[in-house]
């Protein structure tokens, strides 16, 4: 066990600051936790002020806290200082000896190595920060949600890292906003809400996904067929055309719709949505998840384990398709 | 134990020493009090006495330097990663003032060149002023902790400095 969370929480006069969180990384693992960015923000701020958290509230590796590394979102840079200088820093201030050029080369940073990080794009910048991990040599590595506001080049770069970071044997612990991001980077993924921690179960889908094939087969003759989904604001209930909804996700025993960068709570399952919508052209592409596939730009394909997919809808929104689902998606579009 | 703590320090100096070759802040104030120490060197002005252009070398550079240099430590959100390493905030804030004391000295060298004095009383100069700096280091410190960022420091510095002025005029 690298790193472990027993029953850490914070209470505030009447107010649940931060959930019971309980939770166990073993080194080698990269686990993602999904939950509001209210909590990611106090988590962070109780492990920057270490003294707030009881002893038995968290086991921390060999080394002490010294040789946990934690990457926050508000983590800046020099502005004066070129990207060859902040990683001679960094060398220095954790003195190591460190492959610069392999680690210019993995962050994919080598076009702006002499520029000044002041220059440098947002995500150039979060892939500098990213390549101080590789210098510090932690037991465990904590990402305060890392792929936040990133392009597609530097998630790419990120889902290397983790998995680079695994690789050396560290453990690997992010907390994210979204669970298509979640589910994208982590091996394990949990869901962290008032109600503790939940650990999502990936590997049901690909059994769940062999038992309906036959299911599939008999569908796909299927006569195409017109029906509204419903989904309810308030006291109203909205009728939806199918092909209006972009994608369809799963959260929390809830499901609801995606329609243009908007988010309707609907009442039917996830389940009975994919029946009733996959002669119109939807995909169970995730557990989770059921996509239109007319809405889908792109197939990502980020390793050989982890797939997205990027549909052309205004927000430009990604979703994870699973490892399963993605060669059934392949026969389906012919590829 | 020992060298580990001091590598640190050396490359907290390291860091400062590249950023300061490109702090605009700082290099103009350090070009404007060596620009008119030698131009009163060159030009002398009997009412101008030894204890203004101190106390002008002392606000306009000391101070406002190491105000400067503590709070982009704030302001560029990387204090933290040197407190996670372990670097308390005396150690930071140590490591500033030994930067920016070494500039100060490099002024002072520069203006006890440029005013043709004796080696005697080149030191005994260092010697009187020495109590000055360190509490003109101290009360950029305080600036730096107080303020937000650089603007403020010009904005409750630049009156320290014409408090200085207008106590000489009158």
């Amino acid at each position: 066990m690298a790193i472990s969370f027993n029953r850490l929480k914070k209470i505030e006069k009447n107010t649940v600051l931060l959930p019971e969180l309980s939770l166990t990384v073993q080194t080698g693992e990269i686990i993602a936790v999904q939950c509001e960015n209210e909590y990611i923000g106090h988590l962070f701020e109780l492990l920057n002020h270490l003294h707030q958290i009881k002893k038995e509230a968290m086991t921390l590796p060999e080394g002490d806290f010294q040789s946990v590394y934690l990457l926050q979102q508000t983590d800046g840079l020099y502005k004066r200082l070129t990207v060859m200088q902040m990683l001679m820093f960094w060398c220095k201030l954790y003195q190591q000896q460190a492959d610069l050029e392999q680690i210019l080369n993995l962050c994919e940073l080598q076009p702006c190595a002499s520029k000044k990080t002041k220059h440098l794009t947002r995500s150039e910048q979060c892939r500098l920060l990213f390549a101080s991990t590789l210098i510090q040599q932690a037991a465990v590595y904590i990402f305060e949600d890392p792929s936040l506001g990133l392009d597609l080049q530097s998630k790419h770069v990120l889902h290397n890292l983790l998995i680079h970071l695994a690789d050396k044997g560290a453990a690997v612990l992010l907390f994210t906003s979204t669970l298509e991001e979640a589910i994208r980077l982590g091996n394990t993924v949990y869901r962290y809400s008032n109600r503790g921690t939940q650990q999502l179960e990936q590997d049901i889908e690909d059994t769940e996904d062999a038992v309906e094939e036959n299911y599939e087969e008999e569908t796909t003759s299927m006569q195409v067929q017109l029906d509204k989904i419903s989904a309810k604001i308030e006291d109203k209930i909205i009728l939806f055309n199918p092909l209006e909804i972009d994608y369809i996700e799963a959260r929390e025993g809830q499901t609801y719709l995606f329609v243009n960068d908007e988010e309707f709570a609907s009442s039917n399952t996830i389940k009975t949505l994919e029946e009733r919508l996959q002669p119109l052209g939807f995909f169970r592409c995730h557990r989770s998840y059921l996509v239109n596939l007319q809405r889908v730009r792109e197939i990502i394909i980020w390793s050989k384990n982890s797939y997205s997919l990027s549909l052309d809808n205004p927000p430009g929104s990604t979703i994870p398709l699973s490892k399963g689902n993605y060669s059934k998606l392949k026969e389906l579009i012919h590829l | 134990m020992m060298k580990r703590r001091l590598g640190r320090w050396k490359a907290l100096l390291y860091k400062d020493v590249c950023d300061l070759r490109w702090n605009g802040q700082v290099l103009f104030n350090l070009i404007g009090v060596i620009f008119f120490i030698s131009i009163l060197a060159v030009v002398p002005e009997e009412n101008l006495s030894l204890s203004f252009l101190l106390g002008f070398i002392f606000v306009m550079l000391t101070m406002l330097m190491q105000g400067n240099l503590m709070v982009e430590e704030q302001e560029q959100r990387t204090i933290r990663r040197l407190k996670q390493v372990g670097f308390s905030f005396t150690e930071i804030f140590l490591s500033k003032m030994l930067v920016t004391f070494t500039v100060t000295v490099f002024v002072l060298v520069i203006f006890s060149v440029l005013y043709g004095n004796h080696f005697f009383f080149i030191v005994k100069l260092f010697i009187l002023v020495l109590p000055i700096v360190v509490s003109m280091l101290v009360a950029g410190t305080f600036l730096g902790i107080k303020t937000k960022n650089t603007i403020e420091i010009s904005l409750y510095g630049t009156p320290s400095f014409y408090s200085i002025f207008l106590l000489k005029v009158s």
